[in-house]
């Protein structure tokens, strides 16, 4: 075989894999697409059960704190001999229903969960080699509140898979009855504002059952993440025993972490901090100036209602003079300030009148 | 002499073909990579967090409208019913000849504002600001502004009249999708360092150790585009996917498949993602800003913008990435006739010349790493030169032909050879998009579309090269580009006209 005989070979081997690998990418689509129209068979199948037979007993014990949810027999047969797609479906049409409803209705909803044994569906998850399935595991009896053991959440924070460490931190904070924020102190890898999203998220289903000082990791924390998503968390509970080490922060050389430290005063209406935040105004930069005003609005003192109409009057910073005008405006249509801004220069009274009828 | 150049040119001809097929088997891999872990994190529950969250960010959504009359009403129905929990409609009426200034004004009952504007970026003359007297469209803001004889300066205008930190750039006739902005946003909210925390800094005010954040700044977030052009549209939403009927747009859906899925979804698993399509894109409006936003002399103004945006985050020495998701969130309305087909692509082409000249500082330069050393020589061999390449080959086979030196057997492999390859791309780029979604009802919508890809080769992609070409050529001799109108169909006639014709 010459090296032309050779070459136009390989190409005809290519030529022939392709034609091949044509016709398995139509027969793959052919697949998916049947597997798609049997799983919508199955979730309409699946649709009416739940709402001929599983929503019935959820609507009529809805808002009851003592209901006694009971399925009957031959639906439990049902779904016995069901698979693990449709049990699959099951758990995610619960977990849809679950985002709507709190308190008691989500109470009923977990017995349902618990009593349809789709729980141990979530279990199994929890014990699969694959990252993705023991994220979706965490995700499902956090979501609808089947407690699980500290231990058996803690050996995903160690993972290489950041996913899979972030789902295990939102559990962990979901269920640990002692420190829910105790992975705080371990935690070696930046937290996302994703994952403060879903922390606020279960603060808020679980308002009564978490509460944690923040303080220390706020003062201690070697991880900046870790210290703005903690003054994030205090300004949202309320936890008024954090402002002393937020203050602490005040005097770092990094922007961000301070802007936050302002802010998260501000939350917290730290009045005693009033003056040292006018004090400091100068000589920082925008976004630290904003959060100064910002936090000023929220203390609603004489003292910084007067800085905050000085500094309307004396701005020229176009972000600052729009930032405090909204403030202002704010103050004024909840009547918390009387001001007549009739003696302002024409372009300001036009700045305040704009945040004053439009926001 | 001239058999040595022949063989050096036929080596050279085959070489970049197969390094562009080799390069086309890796984007497939990586793009599978990508798509699957996209369907691993982004389960329907998951992304539920952020669409009833205090803490999501504000988004800016900025459309640019010029002689929208049309469909203008629809378009910002549709923009309005977003599944968002903090966001502003912002439409900029580009000095309009029509009535679309007109009916937004009607139909929204807006009232001019005196809106406190700053000029951060330049643009043409703003006239006035409107808001809607009645609260259910508080979201909205419509500017009137002096034609700035292009999207680039309508959306300038946009940025600079926006109030949060991110703008999503889109034009008017596009749908989005309900969840465009929070599918968007999350890869900024979730981006973070690959490698674990071990820098440590000591901040001497307070005497204790923080660790450095490395985390990346995502700077803009793209999704695929898709045709609408046979699609059903009711009040702004689509109630049934379907391929395009006609020829050109139905072979542009098969590229824009393969273009968003194989190559995107593949850039963006390595962060080296090239450009945010101007039909959609979430920026980071404090770096859009800083390299003065989109320019209005630019044919390509979103790879101008991406590229000046990459760039300041290479030299200040901030890290920073760009994003593609493989889900399909905006649909828009391709050009249906080859005139304005042509000015589309011609446009396109002297955009991407126009890029390599403004930017070839950044050409195989080691300091501006990913962007010198994969993005921009990328688009210069393989999106710049091809089409002259292409040219090239062709004239030499003619030529082949002529002087009687062709071997017919080979050259029927060789052709064999590109053929299948590149319907082979295409039905991959098919199978990954039902991969993530499956919007086609019917199977054999799916498998039609597979199949446009058998005549693409011999159709679509002489008349691509040829208006690359076209572009070139124009460019060379620097004749004026005339931008033209789109001549759009209309969402709000497409219903009744399926109906029709069934």
């Amino acid at each position: 075989m010459t090296v032309d005989q050779t070459f136009i070979a390989v190409i005809q081997a290519i030529v022939a894999t392709s034609f091949i690998g044509t016709f398995v990418a139509y027969v793959v689509i052919m697949v998916l697409r049947f597997r798609t129209a049997k799983a919508k068979r199955r979730q309409d199948k699946l649709d009416q059960l739940i709402e001929d037979r599983i929503l019935p007993q959820f609507i009529q014990e809805m808002g009851n704190e003592s209901a006694h949810v009971s399925i009957d027999q031959a639906v439990l047969d049902e779904l016995a001999l069901m698979d693990k797609r449709n049990r699959q479906t099951l758990i995610d049409t619960l977990i849809r229903l679950r985002w709507h409803v709190a308190g008691t209705n989500a109470l009923i909803l977990h017995r349902i969960y618990v009593l349809l044994g789709l729980n141990l569906d979530s279990l199994q998850k929890m014990k699969s080699r694959k990252w993705y399935r023991n994220v979706q595991g965490l995700h499902e009896l956090t979501l609808m509140d089947y407690a699980i053991s500290d231990i058996d959440i803690l050996r995903f924070n160690l993972s290489e898979e950041s996913e899979l460490r972030s789902a295990a931190r939102s559990a962990f904070m979901r269920f640990s009855k002692n420190e829910p924020f105790r992975f705080f102190d371990e935690v070696r890898d930046p937290l996302s504002i994703w994952e403060l999203i879903g922390f606020f998220r279960i603060l808020e289903q679980s308002r009564d059952t978490v509460k944690s000082n923040f303080a220390n990791w706020i003062r201690y924390s070697r991880n900046k993440t870790v210290v703005i998503c903690c003054m994030k968390l205090a300004a949202h509970e309320q936890s008024l025993e954090a402002i002393d080490s937020i203050e602490g922060l005040l005097n770092v050389n990094d922007h961000s972490l301070r802007s936050h430290a302002i802010n998260a005063l501000g939350h917290l209406r730290a009045v005693h901090t009033q003056e040292t935040l006018i004090k400091m105004y100068p000589n920082q930069p925008v976004d630290c100036q904003c959060e100064i005003l910002f936090s000023l609005g929220m203390f609603r003192t004489t003292r910084s209602m007067e800085f905050l109409t000085e500094q309307f009057q004396s701005a020229f910073d176009f972000e600052i003079e729009n930032h405090v005008a909204a403030i202002l405006a704010r103050l004024v249509r909840n009547k918390q300030l009387a001001w007549n801004p009739l003696h302002l220069p024409s372009r300001k009274q036009r700045i305040l009148n704009y945040y004053l009828h439009e926001q | 002499m001239i058999q040595d150049i022949i063989d050096v040119f036929q080596l050279f001809i085959f070489s970049y073909s197969s390094l562009t097929m080799v390069i086309y088997v890796i984007m497939a891999v990586l793009s599978y990579k990508g798509i699957m872990l996209y369907r691993r994190k982004n389960r329907e529950h998951y992304t539920q967090n952020v669409i009833s969250s205090p803490l999501s960010p504000g988004i800016s959504v900025i459309a640019p409208a010029y002689n929208e009359g049309l469909t203008i009403i629809d378009n910002v129905y549709a923009l309005m019913h977003l599944n968002y929990p903090l966001y502003e409609v912002i439409i900029v009426n580009d000095g309009s000849t029509d009535d679309t200034l007109e009916k937004l004004v009607e139909h929204f009952e807006l009232k001019e504002v005196d809106l406190p504007y700053n000029e951060k970026i330049k643009t043409k003359a703003v006239k006035r600001f409107f808001r809607s007297t009645n609260r259910a469209y508080e979201k909205l803001l419509v500017i009137d502004k002096e034609n700035g004889k292009g999207k680039a300066d309508a959306s300038n205008a946009g940025i600079n009249a926006s109030k949060f930190d991110y703008f999503l750039c889109t034009d008017v006739d596009c749908i989005l999708h309900e969840d465009t902005l929070s599918r968007l946003m999350r890869p900024i909210l979730d981006e973070k360092s690959r490698s674990r925390l071990k820098d440590i800094q000591v901040i001497p005010d307070t005497g204790y150790i923080h660790v450095e954040n490395n985390q990346r700044r995502v700077i803009a977030v793209g999704a695929p585009l898709r045709m609408i052009n046979s699609s059903e549209v009711d009040n702004g939403v689509i109630t049934r996917f379907k391929p395009p009927h006609k020829v050109l747009p139905r072979f542009q859906e098969l590229e824009y498949i393969r273009a968003y899925l194989l190559s995107k979804m593949a850039w963006s698993s390595i962060n080296c993602v090239p450009n945010v399509s101007g039909g959609l894109g979430l920026f980071d409006k404090h770096i859009a800003v800083k390299v003065g936003g989109y320019d209005p002399r630019s044919f390509a103004e979103d790879i101008d913008m991406v590229t000046r945006m990459s760039v300041y985050m290479i030299q200040n020495n901030h890290k920073y990435a760009i994003r593609y998701i493989p889900v399909s969130l905006c649909w828009t309305e391709g050009p249906q006739t080859l005139p304005v087909f042509s000015r589309q692509r011609v446009r396109w082409a002297r955009g991407l010349i126009q890029i390599m000249l403004l930017h070839r500082h950044v050409l195989f330069n080691f300091k501006f790493k990913r962007l010198g050393l994969i993005v921009f020589p990328y688009n210069f061999l393989f999106e710049f030169l091809a089409p002259i390449f292409e040219v090239l080959g062709l004239l030499f086979y003619i030529y082949l032909i002529v002087i009687g030196a062709i071997n017919w057997e080979n050259t029927f492999t060789l052709l064999a050879f590109l053929y299948m390859f590149s319907v082979l791309v295409s039905s991959i780029a098919v199978l990954w998009d039902q991969l993530i979604e499956r919007h086609y009802r019917k199977t054999s919508e799916v498998i039609g579309l597979c199949l446009t890809a058998f005549a693409e080769p011999f159709i679509y992609h002489p008349l691509i090269v040829f208006f690359s070409i076209k572009g070139y050529i124009q460019s060379m001799f620097r004749q004026k580009l005339v931008w033209g109108n789109m001549q759009r169909k209309g969402f709000a006639s497409q219903k009744s006209t399926v109906k029709n014709q069934a």
